[in-house]
């Protein structure tokens, strides 16, 4: 049986980037995990801002994450946001990323029974097409 | 400059409906802004502020609040706008935050008589599956699939891991809500049960832990308000009702940010607007007789006691397992229904305040005989009025990301 959200079943929407993105997908594309950090006081965040939230600099780099960190919430998805598009089940989850940042992802490759909140995850970037790679994270170490 | 108390003078709610085959929002929004202004004794002269929602302008297909000129109300109502704002508050421009922001504009001296306006036509769309514009196509989440129920569900995961929430305590609370629902003939699902835990417990899991049952469902209609000075309302055919105070507090935008309990809750930034809510009202948590709350997913109630200063963080689970939202219960809440089993348009921010307004008329339509004379049995499963209520909460806040909202409002 495939797993819970083995991502070949989906058609997932391609993301429509923005110069301001642009950065983070073609991190994402070079299998890098990027986040905005801080470069004046060294914070990360995430949804992208153009600012700090902290400090309100406009100072950052899209700083390259460990990919790592613990499943903070999921639900197994019974009814699709679209039947064209994605086959349920499916998993939804944030994950807490080490650096801090919580990302909206899905996890994959994990029976829903095997699911626990706190597991360790880490991404795995998968191809939508030559331009987009999407970022689903599973249990680290599967 | 003096502030003028205010009050609310004119209420009234057009059917509500699945799928009215293309009827635009906006018609709906009309026939109950006639409707108010017919229940206030007032005439459409008389509107010089306007809290507007639709889903969709004939001429553009736009959403208002959106892209359309606001001026377009003008057009289409033939009457002068002196105040127009609020649509950037929360609770979709319509709820507590657009009648807190109504009456600090009359209570100033701005305007006497505002309009909130809500007409919604939400489910006629071929796809009602699931509440598309709550999706949102941002590039860090659609390609999760990603939607309003899983957005929640969640929250309430989280909840579930760090308080020890079961199912049976969102059951509870979609059970009670949906029991109101059952004895109002004006709800979408009138008649529809009564529903025990188990039976909410049992139907189809949408994102777990929410079945279908602990998710409102999408319909059609129309709802609006009329505000004015106290002075005015004295004048006017209807019992008064005052509007006290209340707060509004915009957090994370809403079904952008990835959905953490904390911010749920009201972190990372400071809840004493809630406090500061009832304190210019001169209220505590004691003084109120009904609460409205906003229950498009029954998880949701469970924080929302928690984040108004109900019950401490994480005690909400054994809190409505207590049987506080029932009609005998402490706090009688959602009793049209609510979003469940009333209506849920989509955004209906105003329905919660406006249900607050008919509780404390008197004015709800049940299966007791007298209930058009206002005689109530107040009897549980069979009646939904709550007894010589004085005081009633009424809060619109919709999204799991934060912030939030709600206003007061007293039988004078
Ligand atoms: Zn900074």
């Amino acid at each position: 049986m495939a797993s819970a959200a083995d991502p070949p079943r989906h058609r997932r929407p391609r993301p429509v980037p923005t110069p301001f993105s642009a950065p983070f997908w073609d991190g994402t594309r070079a299998g890098e995990l990027r986040v905005q950090r801080c470069l004046d006081c060294a914070h990360w965040r995430w949804t992208p801002q153009l600012a700090c939230p902290k400090c309100w600099s406009e100072r950052y780099e899209w700083a390259r994450t460990g990919g790592r960190g613990e499943l903070y919430s999921y639900t197994v998805v019974q009814r699709s946001v679209d039947p064209n598009r994605f086959e349920v089940p499916y998993v939804l989850a944030v994950v807490r990323l080490d650096e801090g940042p919580h990302l909206l992802t899905n996890l994959v490759e994990c029976e829903p029974a095997a699911i626990e909140v706190g597991m360790r995850v880490a991404v795995r970037f998968e191809r939508l097409d030559d331009d987009f790679h999407v970022y689903p994270f599973a249990p680290e170490g599967g | 400059m003096a502030l003028r108390e205010v009050a609310v003078v004119g209420v009234a709610t057009t059917e509500q409906l699945r799928s009215s085959g293309g009827r635009y929002g906006l018609s709906y929004g009309l026939e109950a802004l006639k409707g108010a202004l017919a229940d206030a004794g007032l005439e459409k002269a008389d509107i010089q502020g306007l809290y507007p929602m639709i889903d969709q302008w004939p001429q553009t297909g736009e959403a208002n609040p959106g892209n359309y000129l606001h001026s377009n109300w003008p057009a289409q109502l033939g009457i002068p706008i002196r105040w127009f704002t609020g649509a950037v508050n929360s609770g979709a421009g319509t709820g507590a935050s657009a009648i807190l922001d109504a009456a600090a504009a009359i209570a100033a001296g701005y305007i006497d008589t505002a309009a909130i306006v809500l007409g919604m036509a939400a489910s006629t769309p071929a796809d009602t599956r699931t509440a598309s514009w709550t999706s949102q196509a941002i590039q860090w989440n659609e390609w999760t699939g990603t939607y309003t129920a899983a957005q929640f569900a969640l929250a309430a995961r989280r909840h579930m891991h760090e308080f020890g929430t079961a199912p049976e305590h969102f059951a509870q609370v979609s059970a009670t809500i949906r029991n109101y629902g059952h004895l109002n003939p004006d709800a979408v699902m009138y008649g529809r049960g009564p529903y025990s835990v188990q039976d909410v417990l049992d139907a189809p899991m949408v994102a777990d832990p929410l079945t279908r049952l602990m998710c409102a469902q999408v319909n059609d209609g129309g709802a609006a308000m009329i505000l004015s000075t106290l002075e005015r309302a004295r004048d006017l055919r209807k019992p008064v009702v005052r509007v006290l105070g209340g707060a509004d507090q915009l957090s994370y935008p809403a079904y952008a940010e990835p959905p953490l309990l904390e911010h749920a809750l009201g972190e990372p930034f400071s809840t004493r607007w809630v406090d500061d809510g009832f304190a210019m009202a001169g209220l505590t948590r004691d003084d109120v007789d009904v609460v409205e709350l906003y229950d498009g997913f029954a998880s949701w109630i469970v924080m929302q006691w928690e984040l108004l200063g109900f019950c401490a963080r994480g005690e909400g689970g054994p809190f409505v397992a207590s049987g506080v939202m029932e009609l005998d219960g402490r706090y009688p809440t959602c009793t049209d229904g609510g979003c469940e089993s009333f209506s849920h348009m989509g955004a209906p921010a105003l329905l919660r305040p406006l249900e607050a307004v008919r509780q404390l008329r008197v004015e709800t339509p049940d299966p007791c005989p007298g209930w058009e004379q206002g005689k109530h049995s107040h009897e549980p499963g069979a009646c939904r009025q709550v007894r010589d209520p004085r005081i009633a909460l009424g809060v619109s806040m919709g999204p799991p990301t934060g912030g939030g909202n709600f206003v007061l409002l007293a039988r004078d």
